[in-house]
């Protein structure tokens, strides 16, 4: 039986296990494709808006330039390749993304709650009013990332990589930035209320109307 | 922040563990939304049904030449009207300045305040504030300075709260006095009549934030007309953020006047956004739900009447006023309709008083006809509610276990009447989580993240099952 997945009738329950499958361009988009195995398959410039993928695995798949906007990614994304995908509005809460490449991706109003990152690539990443709460952060590359008021409480950002992102009106209550790299960033108006900075690096960062203006700060 | 300015005064007086004082979250405007916001709140003067006292601060002589014939008009309307600027040629000559009632301070140009925008509004019946600072050239950074004077950009906040008003103005006699004793004592005493001066009725905020939000609105259509700006999204974005501080900003006036149950709009928000995720629906719904526990206690709201009597099953009284009523169901959430990006939240709060089994207002919608968020919210703004009452009631002897336990079996008494069961065996759930330790923590809103609760859905997607 050959099958289709960009048919109208396709749904979860006949695709199970597509490991390293060829989907280049493929039009995916409203499927409901819940707990399939797409572990390391080609993806590149799929159509996977409002997609349901709760529960698949996209371990170390290639998802470049990918149209996921709303898409239901409670899924395992670990060292998967998203550069340049459009993931606005998103749902991606306890999302497995450790390792992943999210290079210059869209991630707008994206609900990141709770998802793993650590050692993500999140470079020039537009993260605009993101959800971020609680996330794992640890050693992620943020530079440059566009976090204008995302919702940072309780992260964990510890030794990350925040150079010359803006973080204007974010929240980031709570939040531990030990020995995160913020030199250069923009923190206006940011809520820092109760975030960890032992060891932050706040060399060269706009601190006004933190309330961090008239504190020392380590370099 | 500047040293001395009045932002940084207030700023450090509400540092946390200052006394009562809460902290203070400050926001990033755009001058062009600061000239919407400032001419809408000025010209509520103009309708005011009491004499305010004003106290501004322009930066330059030459802002206020710009506004200079608007406030002739405002000065007739108000008790007393203060000017702070550094001097620019002309500042004293125009008529405004000339009139009894308006006062001049020329700041020195080195006086922290000349770096200030404010506008400082308090009468017996309307108080608005809005208190800002300039971004200096170093915090732009990388981009510069603007090019275009209506992209230079300020933070600080803006507020109804006539407490802090209050508490800014005497700050702001504080530092006038060294320019003119003789104004500040005068200022001080308009200050003591305003606040002894009895009132039956304050102006109504709803018309208020309508104003507000218009006047905004206005100003997104100048943007890509003259295309003058940079970065024109930007501007919108800054725009529609307050359009919606607008509403969360009378909506925190409701819960600071309710002394026992202070943080209900957080708390609840809180609790939706739990009993959501147990019913695992998608996050456009559950941003939806936030926003409107955020603003369910709006004031109007909670004096509104239906129009529909309770055996009317959703239908308008052919007999009745042949006008078309000014909202589906309950006049006082028009309020939020202003904003076409608030319609679904206004339907969502419209349908709060329904009743699982049809019995209730406005439109006596009976089990899943009532839509599934105004189901939720409506029982977990309840339950919210029983468990402060019980929690003031008990004056701490219950724990809050108890409180829990005590308000979940106050609804679970109206199970099937009035609320759906399916709903309270998810929040009998997320109660027992509660009991057994699991933690919820509560925080206030940052006002100004309101805008990226907004979603892109349409209200046609109001969800029914």
């Amino acid at each position: 039986m050959t099958l289709d997945l960009q048919s109208s009738e396709t749904q979860s329950s006949d695709v199970k296990y597509l490991p390293g499958a060829d989907l280049e361009e493929a039009d995916l988009s409203g499927k409901a494709l819940q707990g399939v195995n797409l572990t390391g398959a080609r993806l590149i410039g799929a159509d996977l808006k409002h997609t349901k993928l709760t529960g698949a695995s996209l371990e170390g798949a290639n998802l470049l330039g990918c149209q996921l906007i709303k898409a239901d990614l409670r899924a395992t994304l670990m060292g998967a390749n998203l550069m340049q995908a459009d993931l606005t509005e998103a749902d991606l809460r306890g999302a497995n993304l450790r390792g992943a490449n999210l290079m210059r991706s869209r991630l707008t109003k994206a609900t990141l709650a709770g998802s793993f990152l650590s050692g993500a690539n999140l470079m020039g990443c537009n993260l605009q009013g993101a959800d971020l709460r609680g996330a794992d952060l640890r050693g992620a590359n943020l530079s440059s990332a566009n976090l204008h008021g995302a919702n940072l409480m309780q992260a964990d950002l510890q030794g990350a990589i925040v150079s010359e992102a803006n973080l204007e009106e974010a929240n980031l209550t709570g939040a531990n930035l030990a020995g995160a790299n913020l030199a250069g960033a923009n923190l206006l108006c940011a809520d820092v209320e109760n975030a960890n900075l032992s060891g932050t690096n706040l060399a060269g960062a706009c601190l006004t109307g933190t309330g961090l203006d008239k504190m020392s700060t380590s370099e | 922040m500047l040293e001395g300015s009045i932002l940084y005064q207030l700023k450090s007086a509400h540092q946390s563990g200052q006394g009562t004082q809460r902290s203070l979250n400050f926001g990033v405007y755009y001058k062009n939304t600061l000239v919407a916001l400032c001419h809408a709140l000025e010209d509520c003067i103009l309708t005011c049904s009491s004499e305010p006292l004003v106290i501004t601060a322009f930066q330059r002589g030459k802002w206020y030449l710009e506004e200079a014939d608007r406030y002739a008009e405002l000065a007739e309307r108000s008790r007393q009207v203060v000017i702070m600027a550094a001097p620019d040629s002309g500042f004293g000559e125009h008529p405004t300045s000339q009139r009894q009632n308006v006062e001049l301070v020329s700041l020195n140009v080195d006086d922290p305040v000349a770096e200030e925008w404010h506008l400082m509004i308090l009468a017996p019946t309307y108080s608005a504030m809005v208190l800002c600072q300039e971004l200096s050239e170093a915090d732009y950074g990388k981009q510069g300075f603007p090019t275009v004077d209506l992209e230079r950009k300020f933070y600080g906040f803006w507020t109804f709260e006539a407490n802090l008003v209050q508490e800014t103005m005497e700050l702001a006699i504080a530092h006038l006095r060294s320019y003119n004793p003789t104004l500040a004592d005068t200022l001080t005493d308009h200050i003591q009549a305003i606040v002894s001066t009895p009132i039956e009725q304050r102006d109504p905020l709803e018309s208020i934030v309508s104003r507000v939000v218009d006047y905004l609105q206005e100003s997104h259509t100048i943007t890509p007309t003259h295309n003058i700006f940079d970065q024109p999204q930007i501007l919108d974005s800054n725009l529609l953020s307050n359009e919606v501080q607008a509403f969360l900003r009378m909506a925190q006036l409701t819960d600071q006047a309710d002394v026992l149950n202070p943080n209900a709009a957080a708390e609840v928000a809180t609790l939706v956004e739990a009993m959501g995720q147990f019913l695992d629906l998608p996050v456009w719904q559950l941003n939806r739900l936030k926003l409107a526990s955020l603003l369910h206690r709006l004031a109007p709201l909670q004096s509104s009447t239906s129009m529909l009597t309770p055996s009317s099953f959703g239908r308008y009284p052919e007999e009745q006023s042949m006008d078309a009523p000014c909202c589906p169901l309950v006049p006082g959430a028009q309020v939020l309709r202003t904003m076409p990006q608030l319609r679904a939240i206004a339907t969502i709060i419209t349908h709060l008083g329904e009743q699982w089994d049809g019995s209730g207002q406005p439109g006596g919608l009976a089990g899943d006809e009532i839509p599934l968020e105004s189901r939720i919210l409506g029982l977990v703004a309840a339950f919210q509610q029983q468990v402060a009452d019980q929690s003031a009631k008990s004056e701490g002897t219950l724990s809050i276990p108890e409180c829990l336990a005590i308000a979940l079996a106050q609804c679970q008494q109206e199970q099937s009447q009035r609320w759906d069961p399916k709903l309270l065996e998810t929040l009998t759930l997320l109660v027992s989580g509660l009991q057994q330790g699991l933690n919820l923590p509560v925080s206030l809103p940052k006002i100004s993240a309101g805008l990226w609760l907004l979603d892109s859905h349409d209200e046609a997607l109001i969800s029914r099952s």
